[in-house]
């Protein structure tokens, strides 16, 4: 009964966060809606970590499992990606170290002027 | 046999069986490579494939996987949640890491794919690729992408992350935990995470918390552009 409660409780907040976003004149995701109102619910102390605990375990502990369907679906895609392959993977992977290049620094100048401000060194952002 | 291809029960079986044996496989060598995920959906087409299963057949059982996808998202929240403290003594440098690297990752992948000539289908199944698998499927079908195209490339994407970030970090030479951490989660998202938790704690709970802030930040730029 306790995982079907928790089913039931986590439903109800994905049913309220698809009534959000069709509120919202822009779109967003109704899950990052979800997961915001779930978020709040639980820094209110609305409701405790604790008694989600069961159903957190199975759904983020095997998230991936949950996307096997959808990366199946490319299967209907192949004949039309064929030609586009090759700038497909080139696109992703110049894209994802660019990424990480820019949000490395990022990081490391927000860390360095929120020390300035501070005036102290800050535990877990200084360069060790 | 058409009886047992028509039940729901088939998809889910099958990707029940195929992800077993991913994760034997990620158990037996293990590698950023050897992902679960990335074997379990080899093994489901090919096994379509070899014995011309439709995809719909296929999806019947699919679809129920799919739907869990979003309370799965809204349990980010408790992950971020659990390690707050972290979140609020570092949340400059984690807000500036996730809203500059989710807004390079937006504006670089649709300038490579203008670059490159690529369809507008196929830019809008990529640009959300460098955030979590449920918010980058939401992101491509609202801008009229391919889902599944921008499934694989997020999963693309967290492979080469995973791979590369070690090699990243000694390149750049980063010497802060943070730094690291956040830029691994804002490029590669979950399977990342995965391998940023085995170069250290810190590391892995800012890359569990990026996940998060850059779905949030991606979706603003989303809004905005």
């Amino acid at each position: 009964m306790k995982v079907i409660t928790q089913c039931g409780f986590l439903f109800f907040v994905c049913l309220v966060g698809v009534h959000c976003s069709h509120l919202l004149p822009f779109p967003v995701p109704a899950s990052v809606l979800s997961m915001l109102v779930l978020f709040v619910l639980l820094l209110s102390r609305g409701i405790d970590p604790s008694s989600l605990k069961e159903t957190t375990d199975v759904l983020l502990g095997n998230m991936a499992f949950f996307f096997i369907p959808s990366g199946v679906g490319i299967l209907a895609h192949l004949e039309t990606l064929r030609d586009d392959a090759l700038a497909l993977l080139a696109v992703c992977c110049a894209a994802t170290f660019l990424t990480f290049a820019a949000s490395v620094a990022a990081v490391t100048a927000a860390a360095r002027l929120q020390q300035k401000i501070c005036g102290k060194s800050m535990k877990g952002v200084e360069p060790q | 046999m058409k009886f047992v291809l028509d039940s729901p029960f088939f998809g889910v079986a099958l990707s029940v069986f195929a992800y077993k044996i991913g994760l034997l496989a990620a158990r037996k060598a293990p590698s950023p490579v050897t992902n679960p995920l990335l074997i379990a959906i080899l093994l489901v087409i090919a096994f379509l494939r070899v014995f011309d299963v439709p995809l719909s057949d296929y999806d019947k059982g699919g679809s129920l996987l799919t739907l869990m996808l979003s309370p799965a998202t809204a349990l980010l929240a408790v992950s971020v949640y659990n390690r707050r403290e972290l979140l609020w003594k570092n949340l400059l440098p984690i807000a500036a890491g996730c809203f500059v690297g989710a807004a390079t990752s937006w504006f670089s992948t649709l300038l490579l794919c203008r670059f490159f000539r690529l369809n507008p289908t196929l830019t809008a199944s990529l640009m959300p690729k460098s955030v979590t698998t449920p918010i980058a499927m939401e992101l491509s079908s609202h801008r009229g992408g391919i889902v599944s195209l921008t499934v694989a490339a997020v999963i693309f994407t967290g492979i080469l992350g995973a791979v590369f970030a070690p090699l990243l970090i000694k390149a750049l030479k980063i010497t802060n935990p943070v730094a690291a951490g956040v830029a691994i989660g804002t490029s590669s998202h979950g399977i990342g995470t995965a391998r940023a938790l085995e170069l250290g704690e810190t590391e892995g709970a800012m890359s569990g918390i990026a996940i998060g802030v850059t779905g949030i930040a991606t979706v603003l730029l989303a809004i905005i552009s």
